[in-house]
């Protein structure tokens, strides 16, 4: 459609997009194809990977970059976005999906140095991302910027770390704040809140839970998608469907919306 | 592929004018075999557009079920119900509302909707698609549309019970909830100070356009977007965020 087309020729960062069956990596190849130059980061240890996802989508004859960025170094992602602007002209989305788990989900279990940590890549990282690219957009004269938040971030779940569920609900705020401020400066905010995406992320919240119940991976697996409406946990090119439409100029009279992908699941509902 | 519907067959209840014929409009350029259900004939629109049309008061079942057995006869099957259909109410204080106020508003924008997918999911294959037309008025509420915000918020959860029930066949049920719409029902007399009041007071500064809240049904239509389910979508302009510095300071004028 219309809209779908003026995608063509933009630029987009994905952060998180080192895991090749994560959201990141899914996000980043909906981009490519609707031919939006994708530049892919993540921390060094999925430097390997990064380039395999950078080099599949080449092959398709996508425009791609890999670019090692850990978000919660404000000097580093500057210097990312610095390059990225050098060679692709500019940034016209941003899609700040790179995040942690965020250790255990009772409270006198929970380490603060692991809350402070997971504040500091889900929230400070996301923060970090969109001061350092917010003034590309603003010389660009507008742009779109796409935060992965959670379902968590809309209400608790149990089982869930409590500094993830926080750490989510920050991300919501930080997005309505900004949508808001930047609102009549052509720059869109909004954020999805996936639910249960079938990820290694989903696969070790079960191994864990198993654990604790002394119940197999399937039966946990099975006891959470008994709570989604479809009966199934959702896919990573579903989530990366929706930032796309997010990102486009179909949703162009929404902003500052936090928008559940979660298959019909509490809080969501 | 993103956002094709090659050969889906949809129906668009209130397709005639407004959301609803920015919609069939869409949709026929993706390739969708439509019907426009509409209160008026709309068969030259239809003959001119290359769809079916079929003349129906949603509020009324037998005619309803009667629309979905044509939409069936005609194109065998339906992919996509978007039930568009509404009315407004008068502008006025809820302390002179008549039941009958409320019961206008109830027999379109929520019975219009129950009606439809009643009749429809019969008809659907599992994988099908519901998407219902709300507003930001079923979000929160709005002086003097008392019986109008209590239809759009039923209608939200006719939405999310419909996702919830209708989940093991995999037939999502989604609906959108935009601001005022530039369209004619916007600009009906006595509305010119909410008009006025949603230009300075949405973040964004504009109402919303037919075509935005098209591409949202559209995408909501698609298969796609595959896992969203019993939401409502807020095309609002950033308004469900907050007010922005802009709209203070013209508060504060």
């Amino acid at each position: 459609m219309g809209e779908l087309e003026l995608m063509k020729g933009k630029v987009a960062i994905v952060t998180g997009a080192g895991h090749p069956m994560g959201i990141g990596c899914a996000i980043a190849k909906k981009l490519a194809s609707l031919g939006v130059a994708v530049v892919l980061t993540d921390i060094t240890s999925c430097e390997a990977s990064l380039r395999a996802s950078r080099e599949a989508l080449e092959a398709k004859g996508a425009t791609a970059m890999d670019l090692i960025m850990d978000i919660t170094q404000p000097a580093e992602v500057k210097r990312v976005v610095t390059t990225v602007v050098e060679r692709l002209g500019g940034i016209d989305i941003l899609v700040n999906n790179a995040g942690i788990g965020g250790g255990s989900s009772q409270l006198l279990d929970i380490k603060p140095e692991a809350f402070e940590k997971t504040l500091e890549v889900n929230l400070m990282g996301t923060f970090h991302c969109c001061q350092a690219v917010v003034p590309q957009m603003l010389k660009a004269g507008g742009g779109a910027i796409v935060n992965v938040a959670s379902l968590c971030g809309l209400g608790a779940i149990p089982e869930i770390p409590m500094p993830y569920t926080a750490s989510k609900f920050a991300v919501v705020g930080l997005t309505k704040a900004l949508a808001l401020e930047f609102a009549d400066r052509n720059i869109r905010c909004n954020a999805v809140c996936p639910g249960a995406v079938n990820t290694f992320m989903r696969d070790q919240l079960f191994e864990r839970i198993a654990g604790e119940q002394g119940i197999t991976v399937e039966e946990a697996r099975n006891l959470e998608d008994e709570t989604i409406a479809l009966g199934r946990g959702g896919e990573p090119e579903e989530i990366a469907a929706t930032v796309a439409y997010l990102a486009g100029a179909g949703a162009s009279y929404m902003t500052g919306v936090a928008l559940p992908v979660a298959g019909g699941m509490a809080p969501g509902l | 592929m993103f956002f094709l519907l090659e050969n889906q067959v949809v129906v668009v209840t209130g397709g005639g004018s407004g959301i609803g014929l920015t919609v069939v409009k869409r949709f026929v350029s993706a390739g969708a075999r439509v019907v426009i259900a509409d209160l008026s004939d709309c068969s030259e629109l239809a003959r001119d557009l290359g769809c079916r049309s079929y003349v129906v008061d949603v509020a009324n079942e037998n005619q309803v079920s009667d629309l979905m057995s044509f939409t069936v006869e005609q194109y065998g099957a339906i992919d996509v119900l978007v039930n568009n259909a509404g009315v407004f109410s008068e502008y006025k204080k809820l302390m002179e509302t008549q039941t009958s106020d409320f019961q206008f508003c109830h027999d379109v924008n929520v019975m219009g909707i129950v009606n439809g997918i009643k009749a429809a999911v019969p008809h659907m294959n599992d994988g099908a698609r519901i998407v219902n037309t709300s507003s930001m008025a079923g979000k929160r509420g709005a002086v003097n549309l008392a019986s109008y915000v209590a239809s759009k918020h039923a209608a939200i959860g006719v939405t999310k019970t419909a996702a919830m029930e209708l989940g093991d066949r995999n037939i999502r049920v989604n609906c959108v909830c935009p601001t005022s719409v530039n369209t004619p029902m916007a600009h009906e007399e006595g509305g010119e100070t909410m008009l006025r009041y949603e230009k300075l007071m949405v973040p964004i500064g504009r109402i919303c356009e037919p075509e935005e809240v098209a591409a949202a049904i559209h995408f909501l239509a698609s298969e796609d977007c595959g896992f969203i389910n019993g939401q409502a979508i807020e095309l609002c302009g950033g308004s469900s965020a907050g007010t922005n510095e802009r709209a203070m300071q013209k508060l504060a004028e």
